[in-house]
């Protein structure tokens, strides 16, 4: 499932795919991956990744119709 | 076929030594920082666990099917020939799945370097190969003599900058 929170949140702060990847410390494939669905992340780069875009886990990665 | 060569045996032991001393020193030249280490991400990590898990397993299965064929009789090849055909293709498996996923070039690689070392190293096994060919000693009395391992080099890094450009080509086509 794609995670279109996540990508609207890394484009509201400017930042490229590129720039988010380097900020966390992984590749700009891994970012893309996430972003595609095609990656689950680990809860620590989930933090990470929290942590760069200003935002909780809740708002990036929690999704309400995948439990549904 | 199997006669002991003392000279030829010592030359292939030294060959392997310098061998590795000149990988580590590539290794240090292509990652930043001059580190032995290639770093990988999770993503990286866990595509290269499978890779690698592929690579093992198609290392068993030729194994397997070198040694059956062995029983029907000696091979065309020489020993050392058919364990590096064994071994290379295992290596073909595990980078062409890491490659696939994203998970070939660590985080801290000079990308630049690699590619230029990668085209290096297939030259000079070309190279060697076809000197082999060419001075009649790739093939003696019919069986495949040890400049064939060369060859295979080369092939396995074509094999590997054809899927590297088919896969950089897709991930393009994707972001356009």
């Amino acid at each position: 499932m794609k995670n279109l929170r996540l990508k609207a949140a890394r484009a509201g702060m400017d930042l490229s795919q590129q720039d988010l990847a380097d900020a966390v410390g992984v590749s700009r494939q891994t970012i893309s991956a996430i972003e595609k669905g095609d990656y689950n992340p680990t809860i620590n780069l989930c933090v990470k990744i929290c942590r760069v875009l200003g935002k909780t886990l809740d708002d990036l990665f929690w999704s309400e119709e995948e439990l549904n | 076929m199997n006669n002991f060569n003392p000279a030829r045996a010592y030359g292939i032991v030294f060959g392997v030594i310098i061998g590795t001393l000149i990988s580590v020193v590539l290794l240090m030249s292509i990652n930043k920082n001059r580190s032995l280490r290639t770093e990988y991400d999770e993503m990286q990590k866990k595509a290269r666990g499978e890779a690698y898990m592929y690579g093992f397993f198609t290392v068993l299965v030729l194994e397997v099917l070198l040694g059956l064929a062995e029983t029907f009789g000696p091979l065309p090849m020489e020993p050392l020939v058919s364990r590096f055909l064994v071994i290379i293709t295992g290596v073909g498996v595990q980078a062409v799945y890491s490659i696939w996923h994203n998970a070939y070039i660590g985080l801290n690689t000079q990308t630049n370097k690699f590619f230029v070392m990668m085209a290096v190293i297939a030259a000079v096994n070309l190279l060697v190969a076809v000197l082999a060919w060419v001075n009649h000693s790739m093939v003696v009395n019919g069986i495949l003599q040890t400049p064939f391992a060369n060859f295979m080099c080369f092939v396995l890094f074509a094999v590997l900058a054809v899927v590297g450009l088919v896969k950089k080509n897709m991930e393009e086509r994707e972001e356009a």
